[in-house]
């Protein structure tokens, strides 16, 4: 192998290297993580908002056509919320904005994220799985207040 | 003769570097913006 094939191979490594490292930092270090699936518990079909701890909530959504059945959702700067989402028919997408939570609700499975709002005002949340004829007017809102 | 000096290539370094520089720029453009988003 020519020397400058083996100094570019190892700077192509050590770029992978960093991009590994990047990746670990922000799962450990940050908290950031991918949203989860789960499928060995019942859906829920009711809607609620449990309040677990201070500043910490718990968010079961059910997206059905064409809306998301969830309560009115008030928090205050600074909650963590665990979002559980289900659907009542089809495939659903749920989005909130300026946040990482990115689902997508599957009927007879539960999806899982949990967010922190830092800022406040108001979070609108969009279906981005296109759903059926009222598609374009599924869309909630998280208002946060301080 | 004419002596020729070993061939380097110079065009495909630059490529590679260059390619390298713009992933990461794309990708910690990304990573920066879900750090952000918290």
């Amino acid at each position: 192998m020519e020397r400058t094939e083996r100094i570019m191979l190892w700077i192509g490594g050590v770029v992978m290297a960093v991009f590994f490292a990047a990746v670990v930092v922000l799962a450990a270090g940050f908290g950031v993580d991918v949203p989860g699936c789960i499928t060995e518990v019942k859906p829920f079909e009711r809607d609620t908002l449990f309040q677990r701890a201070d500043g910490r909530y718990e968010l079961h959504v059910v997206a059905r056509m064409w809306a998301y059945q969830m309560p009115p959702v008030e928090l205050p700067v600074g909650s963590e919320v665990d979002i559980y989402l289900s659907s009542g028919d089809v495939l659903h997408g749920f989005h909130i904005d300026r946040t990482n939570v990115n689902l997508m609700a599957i009927p007879g499975t539960v999806a899982y994220a949990r967010v922190r709002f830092r800022e406040a005002g108001d979070y609108p949340i969009i279906c981005h799985e296109y759903c059926g004829i009222g598609h374009q007017q599924m869309v909630g809102v998280i208002r946060v207040v301080q | 003769m004419v002596q020729q000096e070993p061939f380097k290539p110079r065009g495909a370094i630059a490529f590679f570097l260059l390619m390298l520089l713009f992933y990461g720029i794309a990708w910690f453009s990304v990573y920066v913006e879900v750090l952000r988003r918290g």
